[in-house]
């Protein structure tokens, strides 16, 4: 029985052979290659189809093709947000009410129309379900007087309320549908929606797109929406597909993909002179960071002054972007370059080796210090390995021992989270394109307390990131920020390292494949 | 008395999966966070509320013991719990990745088969010539290799410099898959009739299988050519040949029978490493499979995932072991008595 | 099996002489010896012990330094090009054998210590002991090894210790199995019984008469399990459960190789000397179970004597 089993195998093997001698090679390896499909190809992190819960890249990605906000960014752009749903915009004095006027001809996929009540059911619920996104409203109310009016009303001064609903977070569900399927914006929202199941399999939105099949292993599926009230989308269907970046590298040159989202520097040589691609580079928003814990209970050593001017002058800035690739750029601050109010490429920490050993030395006879990262992560084809060896390899250059603690991302986490970590190789993405994100790296506020970093040591640091979270004046704003950045790094708990080049590639004759530091790339744009 | 050796065996099984999952427990109490929080996002896990209700959500938040005796309620009642990372059932999980590791497998095993048994009968035909001493360096380079290497080569000049083979995935993007027979889509779209789909899902599966059968020809070779020589030395054998039969009436009558123990043996035995290749294979080829889930799993310390998957990889190897123990005592009945 | 007068496997009164089949026959390893493979193996086998102990004195550079243009092809400065920091990587795989060869020989020898005596306890004393003990061996048979190392790694943090702990952890059922099968072979033979007699204890017996016994077909599981457990460690460290960076272990270094495959290099020579350390086991070990006993491949295999 074996026998005759195998004898079927092989010769369903020959028979296979034969038909494929029969194929070119892009019929075996690639989807059609009419403007029908578009394949893109995406490292998942991808927890959810509901946008309310949604706040990671991928599902932004495809979410942002299926749900409408507010205000959304022009191609490319992370600067000017645009009208979307609404088509225009007032903000009063004190920057504490934005009233928004809705457009009256937007309708869902379904065919009803879109009111100022889903607007409002849909910012209640993503503020109620305690999701990752929910922060997004922390302060915020929002009320509707008619149809076409929404006012969103906060607690303090707030200018970075237009970057904030541009958020997919805060996409526009359709309420009546949701509601029919156990959604709910209520109080206690968190415990009794249950309209995620439904959202994973069918869009309740007004985008060009809607779902066809969602799956965060495999890959995810979008197909044009027959309802839309804008022009027409440019392809019949989307799929995101689910590969590594190595992946990404081999299947974009066998065209099993068409757009590539996740290559790095590193990897582009490959590709550089191949004639039937194109290579878009921009500067990703991300930030690379060091920190030295502040917290002298976790080390006396990292908590001191000179420890943190050993590592801010012994680090090897220009060498560290060699490991970044190409395209790369140091960061001045933690405001990354793309953003309002970042530091200027003048203000860059440049490498002392005497200062660095200066300090050192005044550390005299130390246990050499634990550095943690996430082992099995990586960003733009950056490998936090390499970063860390390089910082490790610089380190020792004057004079520090660091020795390396990687570990897989979900225990790393907890104890970056925790607080525990002596020195810490991270990063920051963007929760939204505002500087005012960045005050999270202050003393007493989130990022500051992972690195152990508490407001009594440096009074005036809280102060100035109290100041800057209010102002509300550009020309202040810009000052102020200015300076938090400025002490922040004179103290140096947190070194900023680099921001990767971010680069999107694409099939030669595919238009608007372009990065976005918003939403990484924004679909609805391709194609036209 | 086959009913009592089943039972039997059943009886152990179920033994050894209260054990597994006891072991599993421990190994994840010993792990620091845990799979609930690491899915928070950063400013969610600074709120100190949304992260005590998650870990409720997930039933993390009681004592250990009490969430093993949970978990083996709901496993009496077939509820393998939800996965953290995929905010799926587990026991779904399962059923959407098993089957594609089972085709690779199966693909792998079948070639290992036809080539290790076919050239291990060669072998041993032409014991001690120049062909059965290349081909004992082939077995041995097989069991060598390093699978990751292997896969990686085969990539490199399969599928990124000859665009022969695709580089990942069991189907061409935006391809639907067939209707669900077994799971195995080059099965299934046979089934359903759809010719292109199953040269796309075969040219999917090829590489992958091959590089994942390469350790088991290996074995296969070198276990089929020592047991066909131990055999063919044989007197009723010689026997045979003197009553005057061919020898390849000979060879196949007589022999192969004998020649099955060691197939049996080794199949039973490469189980473990063959899951090893697994992971290592489905990683490097995008193979949406159990071990690529193991991993992704093990990395996000997502217990029900973990403890389902051990489950489940524990009781095919037992299922296995059954088997070979079962084949054997059909054709050898010595060992039956053991 | 057949049983010609002259079979050297039986004692002048007719029984079998079993003792003699296991035994580490000395005459007969010099014809292992005279077999072309064995002699590679030892060959390659050598080879790298020399240049693991050596290493500081072959290698070129320093392993650790990244003194260099990243990601060079190989050349005359660099035979094996550079890597992702500018790292030599000829120096890097002399010196990864100094990570390999020895924690793999420890694993070995780990593995055969706990297994071999759990098999012994078990197949001397019998009875619940054996029962019990078995089901644990059972146990770990059936937890899958690579789940397990996956775990842990995740658990504690990956490093090379924890890598052989998790692999150790999987890898002694086997050696307990085939030591309690041949310990309870042993038990029927009349040797232990004679030794008793003589007065020595349960204990004495087990030393003087089992494991010289047993030593033969466990040293050979051992041999042919060297490679195993290379290519385990390797494939651990090529998750990034084992090595811990910048430690030049091979298996990490294919693995930081496949992101940029095109530069062949990086990933191909970490792979090679994989590849050749464990042929070399493996013939080596092929080649010591031909001349010891053509047939322990199917004595060992079957489980379940």
């Amino acid at each position: 029985m074996r026998i005759s089993r195998g004898g079927a195998f092989v010769a369903a093997v020959l028979a296979g052979a034969l038909a494929l001698t029969g194929c070119t090679p892009a019929d075996t390896t690639g989807p059609d290659t009419a403007k029908d499909v578009l394949v893109v190809g995406k490292s998942f992190d991808l927890n959810t189809a509901d946008p309310a819960r949604s706040f990671e890249t991928t599902g932004g990605i495809f979410g942002r093709a299926v749900y409408d906000t507010l205000l959304t960014f022009g191609k490319g752009d992370a600067t000017t947000p645009i009208p979307m749903v609404a088509e225009s915009y007032e903000v009063n004095e004190g920057a504490t009410e934005y009233t928004f006027m809705l457009r009256d001809d937007v309708v869902f996929s379904d065919g009803t129309p879109l009111t100022s009540a889903d607007v409002v059911f849909s910012f209640d619920r993503v503020k109620n379900i305690q999701g990752n996104g929910s922060f997004l409203m922390e302060g915020l109310s929002v009320t509707a007087p008619d149809e076409s009016t929404v006012i969103i009303t906060s607690e303090k001064p707030n200018t970075a309320i237009p970057a904030i609903i541009t958020a997919q977070t805060l996409g526009i569900v359709n309420s009546e549908l949701v509601k029919a399927n156990g959604g709910t914006d209520a109080a206690d929202a968190s415990t009794t929606d249950t309209a995620e199941e439904f959202l994973n399999t069918t869009s309740a939105g007004s985008g060009p797109y809607i779902i066809e099949t969602f799956n965060t292993e495999t890959e995810t599926v979008i197909v044009a929406n027959p309802n839309y009230w804008g022009e027409p989308a440019a392809y019949e269907k989307i799929v995101l597909k689910n590969a590594t970046a190595e992946n990404q590298l081999m299947d974009i040159q066998s065209g099993t993909i068409d757009i590539a989202l996740d290559l790095g520097a590193d990897q582009l040589p490959a590709i550089e002179s191949n004639p039937d691609l194109a290579i878009e580079s921009g500067i990703s928003p991300t930030i690379f960071f060091l920190f030295s814990n502040a917290n002298p209970e976790i080390s006396k050593v990292t908590s001191t002054q000179a420890f943190r001017d050993a590592v801010k002058y012994g680090l090897d800035y220009d060498g560290l972007l060699e490991i970044a690739g190409e395209g790369s750029e140091q960061v001045a601050g933690v405001v990354p370059s793309v953003f309002f109010g970042a530091l200027k490429p003048a203000d860059v920490t440049v490498r002392d080796i005497d200062k660095a050993k200066a300090a050192v030395a005044e550390l005299g006879d130390i246990d050499p210090i634990s550095l943690e990262y996430p082992s099995d992560f990586s960003v733009a084809g950056i490998s936090f390995g390499a970063v860390a060896e390089r910082v490790q390899a610089n380190l020792k250059e004057v004079g520090l021992e660091i020795t390396l603690a990687p570990s897989p991302i979900s225990t790393a986490l907890d104890s970056y989270r925790g607080g525990t970590e002596e020195m810490g190789l991270w990063l920051w993405n963007p929760d939204y394109p505002d500087p005012a994100d960045y005050l999270v790296f202050a003393p007493d506020n989130i990022v500051g307390l992972r690195a152990g970093w508490t407001g009594g040591s440096h009074p005036d640091l809280v102060a100035l990131s109290e100041q800057a979270a209010v102002a509300t004046e550009e020309a202040e704003r810009g000052e102020i920020f200015r300076e938090y950045q400025l002490a922040m790094n004179e103290v140096g708990v947190f070194a900023p390292l680099f921001q990767p080049a971010a680069t999107v590639v694409a099939g030669k004759d595919i238009e608007g494949a372009v990065f976005s530091a918003v939403f990484g790339i924004d679909l609805t744009y391709i194609g036209k | 008395m086959l009913f009592r050796f089943i039972l039997s065996r059943l009886g152990s099984a179920a033994i050894l999966s209260v054990g597994i999952i006891l072991v599993s427990f421990i190994l994840t109490a010993l792990l620091p966070g845990d799979a609930a929080t690491s899915r928070l996002g950063e400013r969610a896990a600074a709120d100190p509320e949304i992260v005590a209700a998650v870990r409720a959500r997930y039933g993390l938040d009681q004592p250990l013991y009490m969430q093993f005796f949970i978990y083996l309620g709901n496993l009496l009642r077939g509820d393998l719990g939800t996965s953290i990372r995929t905010q799926n059932p587990v026991l779904s999980d399962l059923a959407q990745f098993g089957p594609a590791s089972a085709e690779l497998a199966i693909a792998a095993t079948l070639i290992a088969i036809v080539v290790g048994v076919g050239f291990g009968i060669v072998a041993s035909l032409r014991a001690n010539g120049i062909i059965d001493q290349v081909l004992r360096v082939v077995s041995l380079g097989g069991v060598s290799i390093p699978i990751f290497w292997l896969a990686l080569i085969a990539v490199y000049l399969f599928s990124t410099v000859n665009r022969i083979f695709p580089s990942s995935g069991r189907l061409n993007p935006g391809e639907t898959p067939p209707p669900q027979v077994t799971g195995m889509y080059t099965f299934d779209s046979l089934v359903a009739g759809n010719w292109p789909l199953f040269i796309s899902a075969l040219s999917h599966l090829i590489l992958p299988a091959l590089v994942l059968s390469a350790p088991m020809i290996g074995l296969l070779l070198r276990f089929t050519r020592s047991s066909m020589l131990e055999v063919l030395g044989n007197e009723y054998v010689r026997a045979a040949e003197a009553k005057g039969l061919p020898r390849h009436t000979v060879v196949l009558r007589h022999v192969l029978r004998g020649a099955l123990v060691p197939v049996i043996t080794v199949l039973g035995t490469a189980f473990a490493s063959l899951l090893a290749g697994t992971v290592l294979v489905e990683q490097i080829f995008g193979w949406p499979g159990i071990g690529a889930y193991a991993f992704r799993s093990a990395s996000n310390l997502d217990l029900p995932a973990i403890v389902g998957v051990t489950l489940f990889v524990a009781l095919v190897y037992i299922t296995v072991n059954l088997i070979v123990d079962f084949l054997y005592g059909v054709i050898d009945p010595r060992i039956r008595r053991a | 099996m057949t049983t010609p007068t002259t079979d050297p496997t039986l004692a002048p009164d007719g029984i079998p002489i079993k003792r003699n089949r296991w035994f580490p026959a000395r005459k007969r390893l010099p014809a292992a010896w005279r077999r072309p493979l064995a002699v590679v193996g030892i060959v390659i086998i050598l080879t790298w012990t020399v240049v693991a102990l050596l290493a500081p004195w072959v290698a070129p550079h320093d392993p650790l330094a990244q003194d260099f243009d990243r990601y060079q092809p190989p050349s005359g400065d660099h035979p094996f090009g550079t890597d992702v920091v500018g790292r030599d990587i000829l120096s890097r795989v002399i010196y990864g054998a100094r990570v390999s060869l020895p924690l793999a020989v420890l694993l070995v020898t780990l593995s055969v210590l706990v297994g071999a005596t759990v098999g012994a306890i078990a197949g001397y004393v019998g009875g619940v002991v054996d029962a019990a003990l078995m089901r644990v061996v059972d146990l770990f048979f059936a937890f899958p090894a690579i789940i397990l190392a996956m775990a842990v790694a995740a658990s504690l943090g990956p490093s090379l210790t924890n890598a052989v702990l998790a692999i150790v952890v999987v890898s002694w059922p086997a050696y307990a199995r085939v030591t309690r099968s041949l310990v309870l072979s042993l038990r029927e033979t009349n040797y232990l019984a004679a030794s008793r007699l003589l007065g020595d204890s349960s204990g004495k017996a087990l030393i003087k008469e089992v494991m010289p016994n047993v030593a033969g077909p466990v040293l050979v599981l051992a041999s042919l399990e060297l490679g195993n457990a290379v290519l385990l460690l390797s494939g651990l460290s090529f998750l990034g459960l084992g090595a811990v960076p910048p430690s030049p272990e091979w298996g990490s270094m294919v693995s930081a190789g496949a992101a940029v495959f095109y530069n062949y290099w990086v990933a191909l020579f970490p792979g090679l000397a994989i590849f050749t350390v464990v042929l070399g086991f493996n013939f080596l070990g092929d080649a010591m179970r031909d001349a010891l006993d053509p047939r322990s491949a199917r004595s060992v295999a079957t489980s379940e004597l």
